[in-house]
């Protein structure tokens, strides 16, 4: 249904404009997501998979705070594996394979079943702002559909242009058109853009593979689902390996007068850690081989995805490379690679709720924030829905810190420092990654979750329980004598707690002493164990960092006016003044988190917070 | 008014003058000091009228640090309009020091250049035009602070700390790259050059803070104490050194009762001396206090020249020379040195540290052996550490020395136990970003899919 009046309006139906949509129609208020077509909504446009190190993170933090991405990624995976295994808690990453087909079908699916959510196929081509305040959207034909706050996420389709060797096509996504005029007209009304682009490789048929020369690559043996609400998943494919050799990169090197990377015809930078395969051959001349998968697309589809050779060679060039690699040899092209040039908005023309500085009610999410990768988009659309949603009741934003959530690392590196490339979640990047883990998302954030209504009550009252046994279980743990025998039958007892600490034991080994156990209520929970077995282990680094972050909270609070002109403030030094009058932070952490901002400046502006 | 960290620095500028000022301000400064200071007149020092100076002892755990005037400001009737604690200590930069650091470890922070100020401008105490005046101030602190640091880039020792940085920066890229890049499977750590590098820094630091104290040592003249029991010579040995007479002597035991401090120049180098009372088991209640000064008084000598009566009998000697090891095994900071006294009476002892106060020479030896230590150093090749520096190097050598194997710990929290040292590292050799990490990443492996 389309009608004249939306409370909201999100324009783009990828991974972020989904959960900005859901969010904001859950929330209660009366929303449009208007989409180039509908059938694309959700569609995967790179690798068909969810997840991965720190993706993961922010997918389960989605989930804790009642987003969409867990869900569907669960229902349409087809092979589960936790990353980082090898490594302690902090670094497990959930990641998926998903059908390519039935991701964007539950997608569309969990979007109808929104009440106050319409979904209309359009283009936008203007937002209309009136001294500064949201009106509205123009549609290509002319429409005009009135609302209070539009999110924007339209995505690598603005002045999208796709390329394969020497051959250009204008678009955002193969076989799909783009917007042309919609990054202009916010242009006009002093918007800053710039280009960046990404790529995908091929995509071959599965028929046309001789796996007996590649290797094995299957799912976990207990596959776990990414939403804490979903049931059982379970692995359905099998993935595989294989090498590039120094012929292939011999091959690739004879289209390199060819390719648009090389030829400067892309100007906008491209991510370094997702590396083109011509890329990874010019820049590591010395490799003689790189390693690609081979993961199917889905269950009822013939396409393979070749992750480790995104490409815009020419066609002609990466027929032949694909078939010097092994398993390779008789190859057939689906899909060709490609790579994509866009334009995105700078985002520190963004406050950390999303919303621009420069026009009141309008709220920005993904790529066209630069950044890139399905799950990053996603966390920024939620946030984006819940802080529209704020805004059109008049209530404060909802931020969340560098110390609570990976989506608070992300926003806050977005909106005070900026980027200049593809954005990608790392664990690096969040300086209290003990804290942020995949187990304790819920822990974290489904509170919040609860009070903005996205989380159901049931699931609230989960958590409360599981974090209440968790204290109980540290005492009873803190108290009591076990005894571990060790594999080669040392038998070590103490302090139930301390004997945890020691990497390898887990609780349901330990025996305790004098006939006492914990409660069944906690060894019968084993998220409960999980979280014991954590603590334990994180000890002490996790007092360390509590404490660093209780720090890090008196600098944030420490809030600079908005009002501020830094060009009145003599003593600063110039780069200080050129960086705080262009990144304007909110906060004395945020402002000396950029750099070029020094010490005294951070004095000196002490000085001006009242 | 909410709470605000508690701050305290030396008001007055460095360098010695009768009186030194120590200043603190913020939340919970008069409970703190309530905890180190007891006025004379009894009572807690929160409790004194405010703005009256009360004069009491400053003490440190069970010994006593000196004899200070202290006053109470009370927010908002205070210089930074929070509330506020002025001592005005004896001018002695050791003293001045030592109650520095006592404060910092009662939870007070060091102040930022300018923050007094800037605190008495928040809360209204000062108006913009002269809030600029200040800022212009700080700008030109940090400068000098700056200047000093690029000097020291400049040197030798902070190039061997900015490749510590850049060795650090690269291991750490390693791990990050194992880390984030899991799947890839990298494992290019080499946990042996790690743990060298480690120790090597940790070294390196420790001749460092070493040489500080060293430098520090210098600058201010080291301190020395006599120290013995009564009737010993210590006041005459004191008297001999400073030329004149300074202090009382006589043959009567427990002449000295409080201590007396006096300085000198001697071969360009600065030397405190301080007399005392003999140690000894007492009735008398004034002398019993002068004893308990004088052992408070070792800790915070660097030098302790223990007086042993050589014209006592053969026995004694014996049991002087175990009280000697004792004393000298208890207070192990500080440099001990037997000193044989009265050499024109008593049994000759050969060492160069036997003394008669009518012998000019034997008292010039025992100078020349002081100070010979001393002047081994140059003076130009000790670095001069701001006190900022001295502790961001002391908040290193304590994260280096917490991380026991790094073989065993797993890679996460070695990578959390680098950021540790990273910070009060980039502190002194330039910032760290979490992008230079991830640009070190990068540059150097060829990573992603
Ligand atoms: C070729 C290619 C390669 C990629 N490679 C990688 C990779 O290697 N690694 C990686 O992490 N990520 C990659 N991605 C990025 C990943 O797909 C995106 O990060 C993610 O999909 C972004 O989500 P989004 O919601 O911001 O936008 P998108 O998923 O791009 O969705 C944008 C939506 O907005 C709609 N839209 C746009 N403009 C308008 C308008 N004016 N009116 C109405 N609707 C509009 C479009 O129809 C589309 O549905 C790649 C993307 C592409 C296209
Ligand atoms: N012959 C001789 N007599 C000395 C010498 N040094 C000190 N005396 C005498 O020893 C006695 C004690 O000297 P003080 O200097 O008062 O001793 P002290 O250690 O300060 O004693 P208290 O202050 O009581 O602890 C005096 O009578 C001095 O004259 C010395 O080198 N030679
Ligand atoms: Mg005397």
């Amino acid at each position: 249904m389309v009608r004249r009046q939306y409370d909201i309006i999100v324009i783009g139906g990828g991974h972020a404009g989904i959960e900005a949509a859901s969010a904001s129609a859950r929330m209660g208020c009366l929303t449009a997501l208007i989409t180039l077509e509908l059938e694309t909504i959700g569609r995967l446009s790179c690798n068909p998979a969810i997840g991965g190190m720190a993706k993961g993170q922010l997918v389960c933090e989605i989930d804790a705070m009642g987003g969409e991405m867990a869900k569907i990624a669960d229902i349409s995976g087809i092979q589960f594996k936790t990353l980082g295994t090898k490594k302690g808690p902090a670094m497990w990453s959930p990641r998926s394979q998903n059908d390519k087909d039935l991701y964007p079908f539950y997608a569309q699916q969990r979007l109808r079943e929104i009440q106050g959510l319409d979904l209309i196929e359009a283009s936008v081509e203007d937002i209309l702002i009136d001294k500064g305040v949201i009106k509205g959207v123009r549609l290509e034909k002319g429409d005009f559909l009135s609302c209070r706050a539009v999110i924007l996420c339209a995505g690598t389709f603005l002045c999208g242009r796709m390329y394969t060797g020497e051959d250009q096509t204008v678009g955002g996504r193969i076989e799909e058109r783009s917007a042309e005029y919609l990054s202009g007209s916010l242009r006009n009304v002093g918007f800053e853009t710039a280009r960046l682009k990404t790529g995908t490789p091929p995509r071959i048929h599965r028929d046309s593979i001789n796996y007996s020369s590649c290797e094995k690559d299957f799912g976990d043996e207990n596959p776990q689902p990414f939403s804490r609400s979903s049931k059982e998943v379970q692995n359905q494919i099998i993935c595989y390996t294989t090498w590039t050799n120094t012929q292939t990169h011999q091959i690739l090197e004879q289209g390199f007068d060819r390719s648009p990377m090389f030829t400067g015809r892309i100007s906008g930078s491209g991510p370094r850690y997702c590396p083109s395969i011509e890329d990874k051959v010019f820049r590591f001349a010395d490799k003689s081989g790189h390693m690609l998968f081979l993961e199917p697309e889905g269950l009822n589809t013939d396409s393979v995805y070749v992750n480790g050779f995104s490409t815009s060679l020419p066609e002609d060039i990466q027929a032949m490379g694909l078939k010097s690699i092994p398993g390779l040899e008789e190859c057939k092209i689906i899909r060709k690679g490609y790579a994509v040039e866009y334009d995105y908005f700078p985002p520190h023309q963004l406050l950390p709720s999303l919303e621009s500085r420069r026009v009141g009610g309008l709220f920005m999410a993904g790529q066209i924030n630069g950044t890139s990768g399905y799950e990053e988009a996603a966390a920024q659309g939620l946030m984006a829905g819940i802080n529209a949603v704020m805004s059109f009741r008049g209530e404060n934003p909802i931020i969340l810190d560098r110390s609570q959530a990976y989506i608070g690392v992300l926003l806050d590196d977005l909106s005070v420092l900026s980027t200049t490339e593809p954005y990608r979640m790392f664990t690096s990047r969040a300086e209290y990654r003990l804290l942020l883990r995949r187990d304790n998302a819920d822990i974290r954030l489904t509170e919040l979750g609860g009070n903005l209504g996205l989380v159901e009550p049931r699931q609230v009252g989960r958590v409360r329980e599981k974090m209440k046994l968790v204290r109980e279980g540290e005492l009873l743990l803190r108290k009591l004598n076990a005894q571990y025998i060790g594999g080669d039958g040392t038998v070590w007892a103490d302090k139930a707690w301390t004997l945890l600490k020691r990497s390898g034991v887990q609780l349901t080994s330990l025996v305790f002493s004098d006939g006492e156990n914990l409660p069944d209520s906690i060894l019968n929970d084993h998220e409960v164990l999980e979280q014991l077995e954590i603590a334990s282990l994180y000890e002490g680094y996790i007092d360390r960092q509590v404490r660093e972050v209780n720090q890090f909270k008196e600098q944030e609070e420490k809030l600079i006016p908005s009002e501020i002109d830094y060009r009145k403030i003599q003593s600063l030094s110039s780069e200080g003044r050129e960086k705080l009058t262009k990144f304007r932070p909110r906060s004395l952490g945020q402002a000396s988190r950029i750099s070029g901002v020094s010490r005294s400046d951070l004095s000196i502006l002490m000085l001006y917070i009242k | 008014m909410s709470s605000v960290q508690p701050i305290v620095a030396r008001a007055t500028p460095l360098g010695e003058g009768a009186i030194a000022i120590v200043r603190l301000s913020g939340s919970g400064v008069f409970e703190i000091t309530d905890q180190l200071f007891f006025p004379d007149r009894g009572g807690l020092f929160s409790t004194v009228p405010e703005r009256t100076m009360s004069i009491g002892r400053l003490v440190d755990g069970d010994r006593s640090l000196d004899h200070p005037l202290a006053v109470r400001f009370q927010a908002p009737r205070s210089y930074t309009g929070e509330d506020m604690v002025e001592l005005h200590l004896h001018g002695n930069p050791l003293i001045v020091d030592s109650t520095l650091q006592l404060f910092l470890r009662k939870g007070c922070r060091l102040a930022e250049p300018g923050e007094f100020s800037r605190r008495a401008f928040l809360n209204g105490k000062m108006d913009l035009a002269q809030a600029e005046g200040l800022a212009d101030l700080i700008r030109a602190e940090s400068d000098i602070a700056l200047d000093l640091a690029q000097q020291q880039l400049g040197g030798e020792l902070s190039r061997r700390f900015s490749h510590f940085r850049h060795e650090i920066v690269d291991f750490l890229a390693l791990i990050e790259l194992e880390l984030d890049f899991v799947q890839e499977g990298y494992e290019l750590l080499d946990y042996e050059k790690l743990s060298s590098t480690l120790q090597s820094l940790l070294s390196d630091i420790r001749d460092l803070l070493v040489s500080y104290r060293t430098g520090d040592l210098l600058r201010r003249g080291p301190r020395i104490l006599l120290l013995g029991r009564p009737n010993a010579g210590k006041s005459s040995l004191f008297n001999a050194i400073l030329g004149y007479s300074r202090s009382l002597v006589s043959s009567q035991p427990g002449t000295t009762r409080d201590y007396v401090e006096e300085r000198i120049f001697y071969r360009g180098v600065v030397l405190h001396f301080l007399d005392s009372a003999g140690i000894r088991e007492t009735d008398d209640d004034l002398e019993a206090q002068g004893v308990s000064f004088a052992t408070n008084l070792i800790p915070l000598a660097d030098h302790v020249l223990y007086l042993i009566d050589s014209s006592l009998p053969e026995s004694t000697l014996a049991t002087e020379d175990n009280h000697f090891i004792s004393l000298s095994q208890k207070y192990s900071q500080s440099h001990f040195l037997k000193v044989y006294s009265k050499q024109d009476i008593g049994v000759s002892i050969d060492t160069a540290h036997s003394v008669s106060v009518f012998d000019r020479l034997s008292v010039e030896h025992l100078l020349d052996s002081l100070i010979a230590q001393y002047s081994t150093h140059k003076t130009d090749s000790l670095i001069l550490l701001t006190q900022r520096q001295h502790q961001k190097l002391l908040a290193i050598e304590s994260f280096l020395s917490s991380i026991s194997n790094v073989t065993d710990t797993p890679t996460e929290l070695l990578a959390t136990d680098l950021r540790a040292i990273l910070q009060p590292l980039s502190e002194l050799t330039g910032a760290v970003t979490n992008e230079d990490i991830l640009d070190a990443v990068f540059s150097g492996f060829c990573i992603g899919k």
